[in-house]
């Protein structure tokens, strides 16, 4: 589904991504994870074309995205839950939601009905706008915006960041849901608990560079690997 | 009591001239990021390309479409050849030494073309004459203006408020990369605005011109207030393109009718008492 082979990144002169490489299958839960500053975010942004990497390859579904503008590499069936939810706040939820709605490729599946009655709190508020929801509220709309793309593939950037331990339990109950329905997805987390939960492999990063993968029992097993790089 | 009707009057004509420059200049920095310093000059080219087909033509009518489409077209070849390269948090001064170039050439060539005369422009048989305004006399084509204005107003704020379209306009308003992200073209719809924008203006040329007569050096003129009234609205929201029109629309007209020497000063401290009041504009969002 997804390969990024032995990406670099820069911002400006900063050297981030220092060779990242990872795979997604299809029907695979793959999570990312790593400190604060470990380059996380910028290797989802390299995959979608917001921050294009230097050298390397990235190739999406046989196709080969690596310098392609990122509304193309959308349209080939790409899902960006963004790290702080970046909804449109001046959009009422439902402008949001359906602003990029389109059929996908496969079998055309998310609908508004659907992600109500994924979200059903969504549907009490469909006529406000984006900035007046709770931080779980917002969490919900960016993912429901995502899927109203009907991804192949969706990216999510720490989704739990920020919310309540009730909440990162909901949005955690609904990545298990999504994932029993065959969505492939590439998690970005900090909450190691919530990854390992729906994770089918796992990469952990430092500094630019992957430091470990395995299986989610590998990794809690490995009390060095998540001491030195995950801070447990 | 009078002339207080007639400079009302006239202030409402000015500020919906004003509006139709400001709603495009507006829509085209908030969505692209970037201060069309040429905006005046489209302004400009349209009341000349208008004057011509008046007078070839003999319809003013025709005028007020083609002026704006060629305007337009215009508009998506700048976007397309040169403005795309210009785009990006850090070319702030790229963007506006070319359109300020942009400004400059386009006087150059407007009065290479036209001459450096003040042309006027007949308004159409249908709206010659005037019409009792309370307890006056006012021409019916400017009584016109104020109506187009209203109705441009709704249009526009349906567009934006209405419409799927409307919708990605104001969501790349507030984050244009994010909008990308999701699968839409963002350089379509920047094009898109920036024609947009730039027709609205020279719409507002053929319109303005049997007011404002056509001359060189209108083009700043314009630009300058436009500029004012997108300060003092707030950059980027229609509402307060809209306002902002209103209120230097009114104290431009009243300023030149009543304290002629402080006309231009009489802006610009309005502009200083807004802006010390909201820092952002009438309608501008707190903290951008
Ligand atoms: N726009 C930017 N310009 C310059 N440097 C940046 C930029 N964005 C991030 N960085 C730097 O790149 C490095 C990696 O950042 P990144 O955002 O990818 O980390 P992350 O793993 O997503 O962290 P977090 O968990 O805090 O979101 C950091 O050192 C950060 O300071
Ligand atoms: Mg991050």
């Amino acid at each position: 589904m997804l390969e990024v082979r032995d990406i670099h990144t820069y911002y400006g002169d900063s050297y981030i991504l220092q060779g990242v490489s990872l795979r997604v299958e299809a029907g695979q839960v793959v999570a990312l994870l790593g400190r604060n500053g470990a380059g996380k975010t910028t290797t989802i942004n390299s995959i979608v074309g917001l921050v294009p990497p230097r050298r390397g390859e990235i190739v999406f579904k046989g196709e080969t995205i690596t310098r392609a503008p990122p509304h193309h590499i959308a349209r080939l069936g790409m899902g960006l839950v963004p790290q702080g939810r970046r909804l449109f706040p001046n959009l009422t939820v439902e402008e949001n939601i359906t602003l990029a709605a389109r059929t996908g490729n496969g079998s055309a599946r998310w609908t508004l009905d659907a992600v109500y009655a994924l979200f059903p709190r969504l549907k009490e508020r469909a006529h406000n706008r984006a900035s007046q929801l709770s931080g779980g509220e917002q969490q919900m709309v960016a993912i429901a915006r995502a899927l109203m793309t009907n991804p192949d593939l969706l990216l999510l950037d720490e989704p739990s960041e920020g919310l309540a331990p009730l909440l990162v339990r909901e949005i955690g109950r609904v990545l298990a849901d999504l994932k029993a329905q065959g969505l492939s997805f590439l998690l970005v987390e900090q909450n190691l608990h919530m990854a390992t939960a729906v994770a089918d492999w796992v990469y952990v990063m430092n500094k630019g560079q992957i430091v470990f993968e395995g299986t989610p029992q590998e990794l809690l097993g490995n009390e060095e690997i998540k001491h030195r790089y995950l801070g447990v | 009591m009078e002339t207080l009707i007639i400079q009302l009057l006239n202030g409402l004509v000015f500020s919906m001239l004003l509006f139709t420059m400001a709603a495009g200049l507006s829509l085209i920095f908030g969505q692209m990021d970037v201060i069309n310093l040429a905006h005046g000059s489209f302004y400009l080219l349209g009341g000349y390309i208008g004057l011509t087909m008046v007078r070839r033509l003999g319809s003013f009518w025709l005028a007020l479409v083609v002026a704006p489409l060629v305007v337009g077209a215009l508009g998506l070849a700048l976007e397309y050849f040169f403005l795309r390269r210009l785009y990006g948090r850090h070319r702030h001064l790229d963007q506006v030494l070319f359109t300020f170039g942009l400004a400059l050439i386009a006087a150059d060539l407007i009065r290479w073309n036209w001459g450096a005369y003040v042309e006027s422009v007949p308004p159409p048989e249908l709206l010659s004459g005037q019409i009792p305004v309370f307890t006056v006399q006012f021409p019916v084509y400017r009584l016109s203006l104020i109506a187009v204005g209203v109705t441009l107003a709704l249009g526009l704020g349906l567009l934006l408020e209405r419409t799927r379209i409307g919708a990605i306009i104001r969501a790349g308003v507030a984050d244009a990369e994010m909008v990308s992200a999701l699968g839409i073209d963002i350089h379509k719809v920047f094009a898109g605005v920036f024609a947009l924008g730039v027709a609205l203006a020279a719409l507002a040329g053929v319109l303005g011109a049997p007011v404002l007569n056509l001359y060189p050096g209108l083009d700043f003129e314009i630009l300058i207030l436009t500029l004012v009234v997108v300060v003092v609205g707030g950059l980027g929201t229609l509402r307060g393109a809209f306002f902002g029109s209103l209120l230097i629309g009114m104290a431009d007209t009243f300023g030149k009718a009543f304290l002629p020497e402080f006309a231009l000063f009489l802006i610009f401290a309005v502009m200083a008492v807004v802006l010390l009041l909201r820092p952002s504009g009438l309608f501008g969002l707190e903290g951008t």
